[in-house]
């Protein structure tokens, strides 16, 4: 307990030179803090060293409550927009240059022709089918059925 | 960074639509068209671009012509309805046929139609089919029609 006071007291001389380490006025903080009986002489320092351990304590960074929220998957997900972006785009050029001027194409019953002749045959006859259902083929229509039956 | 991936998906969203202007995309007769209601092997499809549609004032041209099942019809008629809501819609019905055209709305600079008809005999069990939709500068349905005759 002595070889402790004495080193207090060593301590203490050392503050007042401003010659302590950081460690050295930690233990001039814990000895205060902790000290029930104070020699005399370190009485009156007893309240100076409890305020500034009180200090040193408020200055310590507090630890933090509320880890910094990883944002990594955020950066991953932007990456991926851009070079989903980046695709799209791409399919959209390709598609409007990859479209044909000319295009003759048939699939008869699964079968696939691009047989010209062919193609123009089955348009004309679908085209016919639907020119041939104007108003006057279908009074024409109506008055056969009417009459005619 | 947030701004940045809307962005970004808003743009890959508006470039499959430019894509989806290529054909009759938007559509809900699409899904027939993708072989979706009637398999491919039980119809003759026909898709043409190019000069041959000049006189019509087309620029594309695609029909399908079926037989199909009175339920089926239904369904096909359905989706045409769908189609041509909110449109001046064009229906000619007579004993033996029923015909719908629409000016489906505009793509870009492209004026869309979809013709549907459907004839049948009292005798028969199926109808046969033909739906057609054209893209091209046509103005209205009753310039196509003019042309076609």
């Amino acid at each position: 307990m002595n070889d402790n006071i004495l080193k207090i007291r060593t301590l203490v001389d050392r503050f007042f030179d401003g010659k302590t380490t950081l460690s050295e006025e930690q233990q001039l903080y814990e000895f205060f803090r902790e000290a029930r009986e104070l020699p005399e002489d370190l009485m009156p320092l007893s309240e100076m060293f409890l305020d500034l351990a009180a200090v040193q304590q408020v200055e310590k960074p507090l630890p933090q409550a509320v880890q910094p929220v990883r944002r990594g998957w955020f950066r991953w997900a932007a990456a991926a927009a851009v070079a989903l972006l980046i695709v799209g785009a791409a399919v959209t050029v390709f598609s409007l240059r990859a479209q044909p001027e000319e295009e003759y194409v048939a699939y008869i019953y699964g079968e696939r022709t691009t047989d010209q002749a062919v193609v123009l045959d089955e348009m004309q006859k679908t085209m016919t089918a639907l020119a041939s259902t104007d108003g006057s083929d279908i009074v024409e229509e109506q008055l056969k059925s009417m009459f005619c039956n | 960074m947030r701004r940045i991936i809307i962005l970004s998906l808003f743009i890959f969203h508006l470039s499959f639509c430019l894509t989806g202007a290529l054909a009759q995309t938007g559509l809900k007769i699409n899904d027939l068209f993708q072989g979706r209601v009637i398999p491919q092997e039980r119809m003759i499809e026909t898709r043409v671009r190019g000069k041959t549609l000049e006189k019509y004032r087309l620029t594309y041209y695609r029909s399908l012509r079926f037989n199909a099942t009175k339920e089926e019809t239904q369904q096909l008629r359905r989706m045409v309805d769908e189609d041509s809501r909110d449109r001046f819609v064009s229906i000619y019905e007579t004993n033996n046929a029923y015909t719908q055209k629409v000016q489906v709305p505009s793509q870009g600079e492209k004026n869309r139609f979809l013709c549907y008809q459907e004839q049948w005999k009292k005798t028969d069990y199926l109808r046969e089919v033909t739906i057609i939709y054209m893209e091209g500068n046509v103005a209205s349905l009753g310039e196509l029609e003019e042309l076609l005759k």
